[in-house]
């Protein structure tokens, strides 16, 4: 039983999914035909069996919006033409039919394509949140390779520096690596400088203030 | 002297690998270049050391204080003519670049120094990445290296590249070991 029920629900799913959505409508509209063809032209029953018709106008409404209208009107003259053949008249209760297949299709379609808007846009706006917190990931990550570090490198030199002119006198070298030192932390500067104007040049969410003032 | 880097180094060389990143610590960089410099020229290496965190001069001073043959020493000096505006006079086996961010004069300088030495058994240096960090930004430094690796792996010659562990951030570290052999781990890292 339970495995019955497991198999209907994954045939379910796998029509109703996206990706199978041509293949799930054609087949529908298929058996549309054949209820048009059978119940109502052959036996002559004209009501309950256009309820099947929903599924399939409401579903390609879902996937397709507002084209799905057409559908609706294709389906909605052939109601009509097969109920003319049969009553030899033609009545209100197929026009009322064929109306209602349009409006309910394309109340649907209109519904679908406001909410598949709003979750486009959603996902927009969600890529550009995760680019400007890439942004400032990479300048923070950067920021700690040429400035933390180069600012260590500095310190380390200098210590080890002092720590020589401590123990044996200033070496003959002393004004070439202090000038290295000098040079080094220039660069830093010029690195920091160069990393704000990064991310003020790439961030909009930054207030202008801040912007001004980081890149001064 | 450390020798675990010593053994690790000698090891990777003679079982073929060739590239090779060492991750030390600011404390220990200068010891590691010094013991790294003369365990390969006492197995009969000529080195190429690629400089930019000290200049030649005091790079050959800790050699010879250390016992190192200088003579057998090229050095490609990126530092010195960048911290004092020109290059000294009459430096021998010293070829100076006008600073560690002019990568294309760097790389021509490595691949002639390669080419002088390529019947001497040539090794390379490399003193240091991190210290790059100061000149170029992380993805340039990457390129370059990789760049450097796939010529010696082309000629078959040793490389080795010195940086300070905590300097690099975890995704430059992975990108290099992608084009190394082996990455040689200060215990202290």
């Amino acid at each position: 039983m339970i495995m019955g029920i497991n198999v209907v629900n994954r045939i379910f799913n796998w029509f109703r999914d996206p990706e199978n959505k041509k293949f799930t409508l054609v087949l529908l509209v298929l058996f549309c035909l054949f209820l048009e063809e059978t119940i109502h032209l052959y036996w002559g029953i004209e009501v309950a069996y256009t309820h099947v018709f929903y599924i399939l106008l409401v579903l390609a409404a879902i996937w397709y919006h507002e084209r799905a209208v057409f559908l609706a009107i294709v389906l909605g003259v052939m109601h009509i033409v097969v109920s003319y053949e049969v009553l030899g008249e033609l009545t209100w209760p197929p026009l009322l039919r064929a109306m209602m297949f349009i409006l309910v299709t394309a109340i649907v379609a209109v519904i679908s394509s406001t909410k598949d808007k709003y979750q486009q846009e959603l996902v927009e706006s969600k890529k550009v949140i995760e680019a400007n917190h890439g942004i400032l990931i990479a300048y923070i990550t950067e920021s700690a390779n040429r400035l933390r570090h180069p600012i260590e490198i500095v310190h380390d030199n200098l210590r080890e520096l002092v720590k020589q002119v401590e123990e044996e006198g200033p070496p003959g070298d002393l004004k070439i690596r202090l000038q290295l030192q000098v040079k080094n932390t220039e660069q830093i500067v010029e690195n920091l400088q160069e990393l704000n104007q990064a991310i003020v040049t790439d961030n909009n969410e930054i207030p202008e203030a801040y912007r001004e003032f980081i890149s001064r | 002297m450390s020798l675990d880097l010593i053994e690790t180094v000698t090891g990777d060389i003679s079982r073929g690998k060739n590239l090779l990143l060492r991750l030390t610590t600011a404390d220990r960089l200068r010891q590691d270049n010094i013991d790294i410099v003369k365990t390969m020229a006492d197995k009969g290496y000529h080195l190429i050391i690629i400089t930019t965190n000290q200049p030649s001069e005091v790079l050959k001073k800790n050699y010879e204080s250390a016992g190192i043959d200088v003579a057998r020493l090229y050095f490609i000096d990126a530092i010195t003519s960048y911290a004092i505006g020109t290059a000294p006079p009459g430096e021998q086996n010293v070829r100076f670049i006008g600073g560690p961010s002019n990568l294309t004069d760097l790389g021509i300088a490595i691949t002639g120094a390669l080419n002088e030495f390529s019947d001497k058994r040539p090794c390379i240096l490399f003193d240091s990445v991190s210290t790059m960090l100061i000149y170029l930004p992380s993805a340039t430094i990457s390129k370059f290296i990789h760049n450097i690796s796939n010529r010696l792996r082309l000629i078959d010659t040793p490389g080795i590249f010195l940086a300070v562990g905590k300097g690099l951030d975890p995704m430059m570290i992975s990108n290099l070991s992608t084009f190394m052999d082996d990455i040689i781990q200060s215990d202290v890292v």
